[in-house]
């Protein structure tokens, strides 16, 4: 039939995740109130998930008939959303235990997000892009909504499911589009398809045929099925012969709901002007989930973006990199100016991660090896130095979300010195000061840009990049320059302070020998 | 001994962990401050022994690089592979670096120990100062740009943490927006205008990449021989990197961080804001002489800030009375020479008066950190005066310091600066316009030290005996200071005109770049023996000028700063620099971000949002509206106003 | 003009204008019957695009099933006075709806500016494209994992749905 027992092996960190969050809610029915398993249970999933994805970085595969691609490039992925899942969980657990909330519950959202999060990276089909940012997208808004008492916690989880469905919506009718011109959802078919389309000139019957993906007819599906429907529009769009006017028509279409799905995506990453659920989503929700979301959920949107971009696309379209680069340089410009002026230090992480997802975006732009090896490399510094200061600011929360601001922080060095370095290192890595992660993967985008005559898109780049120094110094200068009472309330869990000390080792060892 | 190499930089950063790591729980300070100084000490033995071996061997065996490990190496498969190593280029110029810096750093240091003695961030202290040590070697050994930078920032950092240091104490910013700060803000200030820097340096070094498919020196410098002059490209590099060069060497117009950066410790002035870090843009575009020389755009440019900024400062510093300010603009400004040097295509000058300067500079600064240490924190010099008989050696020092830097004839800023000028008039770039405004700023500049010295040490006590007894610093502050004024006196003759060898001695480093600009060895051995004697002349007018005027008639002074009072309150101000940047970049950056962009869409829905009831149902209905009635429905507008932004793309594409 | 284009005006024609209605009632009882209206159209749009088991689908699960939840609980909730929830015209509304009008006309200039495809091969077979054992044939073969990804999707949303309603917190 339509899979082999080598499609499970090769997806083998998905299926990890997938049993041990069932395996999870099992337990949690079993024996009610013991959230202290699920944890453990959980933490363990994510490391042998991740382990498996490290195992798997060789092997190029595609599975379940072309809708999975495995690889180097989706297992990369997975390690970073198994890294940055096991690190959440790690930080939730002191931090879910001071609001009384500690409960099964978050781990297993935690894990089916992270579910989608790698079915989004591997996807090879808009459709498993769909479900994976749905199934993902579920999860998360109810992470945002988990404090359910909260006001803020309420608002927040609100306003992401209003404005998630609104952007999903256009991501659907662009899907919608794409396959309605290219005649699949397949991006090797697309892939094939793209050039022809983008140049308004009429699908030569010789792509379209070259176009079916092997793995497809390679099924062995009984012939009659062939025949009625697999790769029905494909073979109808090849068979049709359309003419240079309707030719002309597709490739519009193609083009406007490649900008559709660009929209869902763009939202996805928060990038501007689609960013504005952010920093209202981000400062609500419970801060473990918003280190989740600020990092996994948008390193897996990049996953699903740098995909699109070079498995779907490919290099060739002018168009959507120029469009991309606006977006691009939109978000740094807006991320950075904006953050300058907060003074609740998520609000500025937020503002800083839509100013990253820009930076992240001109890798994309750029269309090039070198980008989209910058984004990937990007979306890993990211992840472990946002995870990070996420970390610490769980630590230092508490229950009236007093002490969010960033004054609240003054004295810090003083009291906890370990912690305000640890605090330091992720601002000098965000702020993208050499030899931390940061800075590198600011280098290759802005390089990829340079590269892909982009030359300006660089220069809006580092020249907001300045700009950032200065907010993240701010919290460096409040913790070390000021006199305050900056302090922990009880003791620091444990497994949080394991989750910065891996945060800063990956940003000092990323940073130093990339 | 070159295979040791690395170990100059290791040194260091031996010593920065040790201090950093066990520094707070270690209270002896002796032992604090010896693994501080040694570990820079055996770094400067290593690097002249290294030195030394070097003068034995061929001129062409002299170049050599050792690679520690390959540092970055990514994108293979891509077109050309990026890959940079951590490897140290030994060669005539960086071992001439090295030298400084780790011997003046050393210096430095053990003038640091009697300096901070009883701070309750000593331990801090050193660790930085050895981290900075480490970086900046770093910048000057590197063999590639990417280490070159990866110093670059980390002196930056290191400079940012030492202004800071005492983040508690006040800090006066000067000029007429006069008013306390604290000096963490001066240490961002530093930072900031050093970012604007490392733009230009990023972008220099993104479009050499992209260039020449490399960031070796060798391959960039190497393929950059066979480009032609002009190329639009080298033009665009240049200039980038020497935006970076103004930044970190605070050239005009960016040099405004630097007599803010006076707030840190005095040690750090000298070693970073005067010897050592300041420098490394001249440094830089040293290194890079040969893209200069191919951008004949770029070198003008240099060359004109150069001299301006070594003009405009020398004014500033007429009319400053805090000791430390004087001293920062007269840095600026012999940086300006420097620069200057630069653009005419006098590089080994210019690295000759980077050496001679970081001598006689260090001395000033620490004399001063002395003056300072002696009148308990008290920087005006109008409250001093008289100062000889309580501070002997200082004195003496302090003098010698200032005779070199007013460049007095057969002291070491003598010859430097004057070689500077004479290439300024008769260079392959030089005009004698360049040489006017570079001797009237030699004349300033000779007037402001002697003014410094006369006001300090010379005529009445302007300060209160009851409360100020001025002592002689401890035997670890003046031995360096003795040291430092030898040098200062005596380390001119390496450089003297046709007599020395450090001319040729630079020369392999910079024969690609002067073939290329076809100079050729000026004739006129006469001509230039009298430029030397203007040079003096000035020099000893400028002294005379300043002695007679604050010895004798110190009211002469006032009245002409009230006769010219405009010009008299544009110096004190600064030239209205920081105003300008306040007014035009950083006001409405702060102001858009806040107004425009924050308070508009958020402040007044979060502000609002927390009025619910305590009903459950009731929440959540408040909340919706809050959604109905608030942001949700704009943040959705601006989704839609994204879509049709992105279909117009599209359509019209 | 066939039988077919004239349904599928009428059929669009009830699909948009009880759409506006949905949003402009403030009953919701009210706007909730006229989302089962729109409900029916669209049904009727799939059969005459011969797809008959979404058509079913869409009639069964949205009208029947959904539609009750909707009511039930509009009823339960007991949202009382409507005019609570009741506002005027305000700035963003207009900006809003002058937004959404250009991005309908954009489309409509791209989709009616060039003649339609005529997707003869695909009209052929569509008969036999929507029937409930292609679909079925479809989802367990090319399309099992997606089939498969949905239901961890549901199991998902369940865990949301009872993390957030749940009635004790514990």
């Amino acid at each position: 039939m339509g899979f082999q027992i080598s499609d499970i092996a090769n997806n083998a960190p998905l299926f990890t995740l997938v049993a041990t969050g069932l395996v999870v809610i099992l337990l949690e029915s079993a024996k009610s109130g013991k959230p202290n398993v699920s944890f453990i249970v959980s933490l363990a999933g994510f490391i042998l998930s991740g382990l498996l994805a490290v195992g798997g970085l060789k092997t190029e595969d595609v599975s379940f008939g072309g809708m999975l691609m495995n690889g180097s490039y989706s297992n990369f992925f997975a390690i970073v959303f198994c890294l940055t899942g096991s690190l959440t969980i790690l930080i939730s657990k002191s931090y879910l235990e001071r609001f009384g909330q500690f409960r099964s519950e978050f781990y297993i959202l935690v894990l089916f997000a992270a579910m989608g999060m790698v079915l989004m990276a591997s996807a090879n089909d808009l459709i498993i892009i769909f479900l994976g940012i749905e199934l993902m997208s579920v999860s998360l808004y109810v992470l945002a909504g988990f404090f359910r008492t909260q006001d803020r916690s309420n608002e927040s989880a609100l306003k992401y499911f209003l404005l998630g469905a609104f952007a999903t919506g256009f991501l659907l009718y662009g899907i919608a589009l794409v396959y309605g011109s290219a005649g699949s959802t397949n991006f090797s078919v697309i892939h094939n398809q793209a050039p022809a389309l983008m140049k308004n000139q009429p699908l030569p019957d010789s792509v379209v045929q070259a176009g079916l993906p092997d793995s497809v007819v390679q099924a062995g599906l009984p012939d009659s099925v062939v025949q009625a429907g697999l790769p029905d529009s494909v073979v109808q769009a090849g068979d049709s012969g359309l003419p240079a006017g309707q030719a002309g028509l597709a490739g519009t279409i193609f083009l406007l709901g490649l900008g559709l799905v660009i929209v869902g995506l763009a939202f996805k990453v928060a990038a501007a002007p689609f960013h504005m659920w952010a920093p209202d989503v981000y400062d609500g929700a419970p801060t473990p989930a918003t280190g989740f979301m600020a990092t996994a959920a948008k390193a897996a949107a990049f996953g699903a973006f740098v995909s699109i971009a070079f498995k779907m696309i490919g290099s060739t379209s002018g168009t959507i990199s120029n469009l991309l680069a606006v977006i691009a340089a939109a978000s740094m410009i807006l991320g950075n100016v904006i953050a300058i002026s907060q003074s609740n230090i998520k609000r500025m992480l937020a503002y800083s991660s839509i100013a990253h997802a820009g930076y992240m975006l001109s890798g994309i732009a750029a269309a090039n090896v070198e980008g989209q090896a910058g984004v990937m490399y990007y979306v890993a510094a990211y992840a472990c130095m946002t995870l990070g200061a996420f970390a610490i600011v769980s630590i230092l929360e508490r229950d009236d979300a007093a002490n969010l601001s960033i004054d609240g922080y003054a004295g810090l060095s003083a009291k906890h010195p370990v912690i305000a370095a640890a605090l330091a290192l992720f601002m000098f890595s965000l702020a993208g000061i050499p030899p931390l992660a940061g800075f590198f993967g600011k280098y290759y985008v802005f390089l990829a840009a340079v590269k892909a005559d982009m030359t300006w898109l660089a220069i809006v780049g580092v020249l907001t990049s300045l700009i950032s120094a200065y907010y993240y110094l701010r919290v460096v200068v409040v913790m070390y320059f000021k006199e305050g009472e900056a302090a922990v309330e009880g003791r620091i869990g444990m497994s949080t302070v394991v989750a910065i000390a891996v945060c800063a080792y990956l940003v000092v060892q990323l940073g130093v020998y990339p | 001994m070159i295979t040791f190499a690395p170990l100059l930089v290791l040194f260091p950063l031996l010593g920065f962990l040790f201090n950093g790591v066990f520094g707070w729980k270690i209270k002896n300070e002796k032992l604090l401050g010896i693994v501080g100084s040694g570990s820079v000490g055996l770094s400067f033995i290593l690097a002249s022994v290294i030195f030394v071996q070097m003068l034995g061997v061929e001129e062409s065996a002299r170049k050599q690089s050792v690679e520690v490990f390959t540092w970055v190496s990514t994108f293979t498969g891509s077109s050309s592979s990026f890959s940079a190593s951590v490897a140290y280029q030994i060669d005539q110029l960086s071992i001439l670096m090295a030298l400084i810096v780790t011997g003046v750093g050393f210096l430095i240091h053990v003038y640091s120990i009697g300096y901070m003695r009883g701070d309750p961030g000593f331990w801090r202290f050193f660790a930085y100062l050895n981290l900075f040590i480490f970086a900046m070697l770093n910048l000057v050994l590197a063999d590639n740009f990417l280490l070159m930078f990866l110093g670059w920032e980390g002196v930056g950092l290191c400079s940012y943490l030492l202004i800071g240091f005492w983040y508690d104490r006040k800090f006066d910013i000067g000029g007429e927006e006069a008013g306390s700060t604290y000096t963490g803000h001066a240490g961002m200030k530093a930072f900031i205008v050093n970012r604007i820097g490392d733009f230009g340096f990023l972008m220099g070094m993104l479009l050499i990449f992209v260039t020449f498919g490399s960031l070796r020196y060798d391959s960039v410098f190497s393929n950059a021989t066979i480009m032609s002059v002009g190329t639009p490209v080298l033009t665009w590099i240049t200039l980038f990197l020497f935006v970076g060069a103004t930044g970190k060497s605070a050239q005009i117009p960016l040099h405004v961080w630097l007599p803010d950066a006076m707030a840190g410790p005095t040690p750090v002035s000298a070693l970073i804001h005067a010897a050592t870090m300041v420098t490394a843009g001249v440094y830089m575009v040293a290194r890079c002489s040969i893209l200069f020389a191919l951008a004949p755009t770029s070198m003008l440019v240099v060359a004109i800030i150069g001299a301006l900024t070594a003009f405009c400062a020398a004014t500033i510093g007429l009319v400053q009375n805090d000791i430390k300010k004087v001293l920062a603009y007269s840095t600026v400004s012999q940086l300006g020479y420097m620069f200057l040097a630069m653009g005419v295509a006098a590089f080994s000058a210019g690295i000759f008066h980077l050496m001679t300067h970081a001598f006689f500079k260090a001395l000033l600064f620490l004399g001063s950190g002395a003056v300072i240490h002696a009148m308990h924190e008290e920087q005006d010099i109008q409250k001093m005066g008289g100062l000889k008989k309580y501070l002997p050696i200082t004195h003496k020092t302090f003098v010698a310091g200032a005779l070199a830097l007013a460049g007095f004839p057969l002291l070491s800023g003598f010859f430097s600066k004057d070689e500077i000028l004479w290439n300024a008039f008769i260079g392959e770039h030089g005009s004698p316009l360049l040489w006017l405004i570079g001797a009237t700023a030699a004349a300033f500049t000779a007037f402001y030290s002697f003014r410094l010295v006369t006001l300090t040490f010379d005529g009445k006590e302007r300060f209160d005996h009851h409360h100020l007894h001025p002592h002689e610093a401890p035997a670890t502050m003046y031995v360096p200071l003795v040291i430092l004024a030898v040098l200062s006196v005596v380390g001119g003759l390496v450089g003297i005109p046709h007599v020395s060898q450090l001319e040729h001695w630079l020369d392999p480093v910079f024969d690609p770049a002067k073939i290329k600009l076809m100079q050729t060895e000026h004739e006129g051995f006469g001509l230039e023996l009298l430029f030397m004697v203007v040079s003096g002349t000035i020099a000893l007018a400028g002294i005379w000028a300043a002695r007679k005027v604050y010895l004798e008639r110190p009211e002469v002074a006032e009245q002409y700063a009230s006769r010219f009072k405009k010009l008299y309150r544009l110096l004190w101000n600064k030239y209205f620099v920081d105003e300008g940047y306040n007014a035009v970049a950083v006001r409405p950056i702060v102001k858009g971000s806040d107004f425009l962009l924050w308070k508009g869409f958020d402040v007044a829905v979060i502000d609002g949002a927390l009025d619910g009831s305590a009903a459950f149902v009731n929440k959540i209905a408040s909340v919706l509206r809050k959604i109905q009635t608030g942001v949700a429905q704009s943040y959705a507008t601006a989704i839609v106003g994204g879509i049709l932004f992105v279909l117009t793309w599209i359509v019209l594409r | 003009m066939t039988i077919e284009s004239i349904l599928f005006y009428v059929l669009s024609a009830g699909a948009v204008g009880s759409a506006l209605f949905v949003v402009s009632r403030r009953n919701p009882v009210v706007a909730a019957l006229w989302l089962i209206f729109n409900f029916f159209c669209l049904a009727g749009l799939y059969l005459s695009l011969h797809a008959q088991f979404i058509a079913v689908i869409q009639i069964i699960v949205y009208a029947g099933a959904i539609m009750v939840l909707f009511l039930f609980v509009i009823m339960l909730l007991n949202l009382g006075d409507e005019r609570r929830l009741v506002e005027g015209v305000t700035p963003r509304k207009v900006v809003g709806g002058i937004l959404s009008i250009a991005v309908l006309v954009e489309l409509w200039y791209v989709f009616l500016g060039t003649p339609s495809i005529q997707h003869a091969a695909l009209g052929n077979r569509a008969t036999e494209i929507g029937t409930v054992e292609h679909i079925g044939a479809q989802l367990f073969t090319k399309f099992l994992l997606p089939f498969e990804v949905t239901s961890l999707l549901l199991t998902a949303a369940i865990v949301g749905a009872i993390v957030l309603a749940k009635r004790k917190l514990d």
